[in-house]
């Protein structure tokens, strides 16, 4: 804007100064070629008057001192007899000048010429005198354009200078202008009115910015929202425009172990690399919900994938990622379990089927009747032992059940025990032995029997012939410990988490070779928890084992 | 024309590092034969091999297109022909991955499962691809060091089972399947390798320095 008003003013100072001088310079040349004629035409009548009276030979003498102008005296057939200002012999012949010859026809002429070569204006005036010569007088100016040159440059100086003032006083006039209009504060634009024109204008600004700042701070609020989800959340989230990461929370951070710099605005394959990863993303963006599974570091999380749509089109995908590693355990247990259960019910109801069709048919002989019903008398009591550690365990499922506690003497129930597995283990030859002090708990008597004996049982089962097996009570710092060691065939570390699972069995023939229900540890673990008790196991292949309960002091 | 050639620099990045992913699945499958010997792996890890060869393919004519019609010049420069360096060491991992899996389906040799040094290498090269990939994508210049260093522990399990398998071949004397174990070891080594260049070159492309010369 200070540039267009600086460029009009400048156009408008010159354009003024110009015309000015123009009309001036014509009106002031005009005024001074009057003057001239009329000083030429006085000089000529007075000089003809003084020739007159005292001839032609006067003028050589001094009478044209006091003129200006060139002087030429001619006689009446116009050879030049006189000229001031060159010799008078050498010049031609002078008649056929346009004043020279009206003079002699009227008795007084005159003329102006023009030269362009020199830019010189002449007039010419003369007078037929009395003798019948004929007196000239003559001048010169500058012609038009020859006077106006000159002034045009001296007419520069001032021009600069008016300039040079002109824009000094239209930026300070422009500054004074706007100091109040850039002091306005638009954050409060209607509390400092710098020109009454300017309110409506502030009014709008104010109200624009009112509604801005609600804007912002919605939006402020929405985000806070937004991240106090995503950040917080345990499951990954990742937004994508397309291709492109356009954010990742916290959890997804940790779960690909990537940092946001490395990957905002990246492709999502600098995220994972993971085929399950683009399929995923790819799907989505097809418009199609995705679900994949994909490990890492044997965690499994579930992919989702889901298309985010903006007007009808797809323009990215927010990817869900759930660490499933817990739920898909517990499926394979569950799958396992109902496996193990079907098979452990199944085996021994195919022999007692299977000896009761030969009894039925009459195939046996009399003598082997009493052996088959003897199998099928133990097989059925497998079978009843084996459905009451179920009843047992799920009794110990039952979060309610509220059996009355009662003080119970370790050792006392320990050597009961020891008793009852006596004759089990004489006949591999196993010792039994029991140290320590005689220490007491506070529990439910026959779930703690229930879970002494099964650990005792496994230990002379597991355990090698002439092996023995040591029962320890001692108090620490960890409260009551209860532990058997045995010198059995051990527990693979693999094994050792999975062997309070219900029907597991490390030897995965199911052989019944040890008898079991591959209840026992199951039964073990849930009375534990009952009782607010843990339970550890330290074993190593073919060293032994040794199971810990620790109940609490 | 500039918004074209950074996409089809993106493009390049995304499928070298597609082709790395490749070159990591297989030589974990490797490892996995390794323990079960099964012939349905064997048969995928060929296959994957020749995915890999195409995705060769692939990449090299990304990079010569941009070569040509991009002239990049300095960084740039720099990724496309590191680029181009990286999928010869990448194919050839697949190569001797499908190599091994030759040897485990031609051959009726199970590899004794009880090798932890054998195990070891092969968790070790898997763990050094993935790396020297990881320090591609994220241009990570500690993971290229990283992945140098341990070239070493490479070569060194390398020289380790060699010994194991030349006392066994004096006590057993099952001279061809110690042979063959011998290969896989070595096949091990030289992925081992593969790797150490492509970390390499993704120093390169980072620094433009090249094994501490500068070449560009």
């Amino acid at each position: 804007m200070r540039k267009r008003i600086f460029r009009s003013t400048a156009i408008l100072v010159t354009l003024a100064i110009l015309v000015t001088f123009v009309t001036a310079f014509f009106f002031m040349y005009n005024k001074l070629e009057e003057n001239m004629t009329e000083r030429v035409d006085n000089e000529v009548d007075y000089l003809a008057k003084a020739v007159d009276e005292l001839g032609g030979t006067s003028l050589e003498t001094g009478l044209a001192d006091g003129v200006t102008g060139r002087i030429t005296l001619v006689d009446a057939v116009g050879n030049v007899l006189y000229d001031s200002y060159e010799d008078a012999a050498e010049m031609e012949n002078h008649a056929s000048r346009p004043e020279i010859a009206q003079a002699m026809k009227e008795g007084r002429g005159s003329a102006s010429r023009y030269s362009t070569t020199y830019a010189k204006r002449s007039y010419y005036a003369a007078v037929r005198l009395d003798n019948g010569q004929i007196l000239r007088v003559g001048d010169t100016i500058d012609s038009v354009y020859g006077t106006l040159f000159p002034g045009v440059f001296m007419l520069l100086l001032p021009l600069v200078l008016l300039l040079i003032l002109s824009f000094y006083l239209i930026d300070r006039t422009t500054k004074r202008m706007m100091e109040p209009l850039e002091a306005i504060d638009l954050d409060h634009p209607l509390e400092n009115v710098a020109y009454d024109e300017l309110v409506p204008f502030l009014r709008r600004i104010a109200d624009q910015n009112e509604a801005l700042k609600e804007q912002v701070q919605e939006r402020n609020k929405q985000q806070q929202e937004y991240v106090a989800i995503t950040e917080n959340m345990k499951d990954g989230l990742i937004v994508t425009n397309r291709h492109h990461v356009l954010s990742i929370n916290r959890a997804a951070q940790r779960i690909f172990e990537i940092k946001p710099e490395e990957c905002m605005g990246q492709n999502i394959i600098v995220v994972n690399r993971n085929q399950k990863l683009k399929e995923v993303v790819d799907g989505a963006l097809a418009g199609k919900d995705m679900v994949k599974h994909m490990t890492i570091d044997d965690v499994t999380y579930e992919l989702h994938g889901n298309p985010v749509i903006q007007d009808g089109t797809n323009t990215g995908v927010v990817i869900f990622i759930m660490d499933v590693t817990q739920k898909k355990q517990l499926e394979n247990m569950r799958q396992e379990f109902s496996a193990n259960v079907s098979h452990e019910l199944k085996t021994p109801l195919m022999s007692i089927s299977g000896y009761a069709e030969l009894l039925k048919d009459g195939i046996v002989r009399p003598e082997d009747q009493k052996k088959f019903a003897g199998r099928i008398y133990q097989e059925a009591a497998r079978l009843t032992t084996l459905v009451q550690d179920i009843i047992r365990l799920s009794k110990l499922d039952d979060e309610n059940l509220e059996l009355e506690k009662e003080t119970i003497d370790l050792f006392e129930m320990s050597k009961e025990i020891i008793e009852t597995l006596q004759p089990a283990a004489k006949k591999r030859h196993i010792s039994i032995s029991y140290q320590g002090k005689r220490l007491s708990i506070s529990g439910m008597p026959q779930i703690i029997y229930e879970m002494l004996y099964n650990v005792c049982d496994n230990a002379i089962h597991y355990n090698k012939d002439e092996g023995t097996v040591v029962i320890t009570t001692e108090k620490t710092e960890e409260g009551i410990c209860w532990s058997v060691a045995d010198t059995g065939i051990g527990i693979p570390l693999a094994e050792q988490e999975r062997i309070f699972e219900r029907f597991y069995r490390v030897d995965k023939s199911h052989s019944r070779a040890t008898g079991g229900t591959g209840l026992g540890l199951s039964i073990v673990k849930h009375g534990a928890e009952l009782h607010g008790a843990r339970v550890r196991v330290d074993s190593a292949p073919d060293q032994g084992t040794t199971i810990t309960i620790v109940f609490p002091a | 024309m500039r918004n074209r050639f950074d996409r089809q620099l993106e493009e390049l990045h995304v499928e070298l590092i597609e082709m790395g992913s490749m070159c990591e699945d297989v030589i974990r499958k490797t490892s996995k034969l390794l323990q079960s010997g099964d012939a349905k792996v064997a048969r995928e890890i060929r296959k994957e091999d020749s995915n890999i060869d195409e995705q060769e393919r692939l990449v090299e004519s990304l990079c010569l297109k941009l070569l040509l019609q991009q002239q990049p010049v300095a960084k740039d420069l720099r990724k496309v022909s590191a680029a181009l360096k990286m999928i010869t060491d990448m194919e050839r991992i697949g190569d001797q991955a499908s190599d091994i899996a030759e040897i485990i389906e031609t051959t009726d040799f199970s590899v004794p499962t009880n090798d932890v040094k054998l195990a070891k290498m092969a968790e070790t090269t898997i763990a050094m691809v993935t790396e020297s990939i990881d320090a591609y994508v994220k241009q990570d210049l500690e993971l290229v060091h990283e992945v140098i260093a341990r070239d070493d522990e490479v070569d060194d399990l390398f020289l380790e089972v060699r010994q194991e398998i030349a006392d066994d071949m004096v006590e057993a004397g099952d001279p061809m399947s110690s042979l063959d174990l011998l290969m896989i070891a070595k096949y091990f080594e030289r992925i081992g390798d593969h790797a150490t260049n492509i970390a390499e070159w993704v120093e390169f492309s980072i620094t433009g320095t090249h094994k501490d010369a500068d070449i560009l």
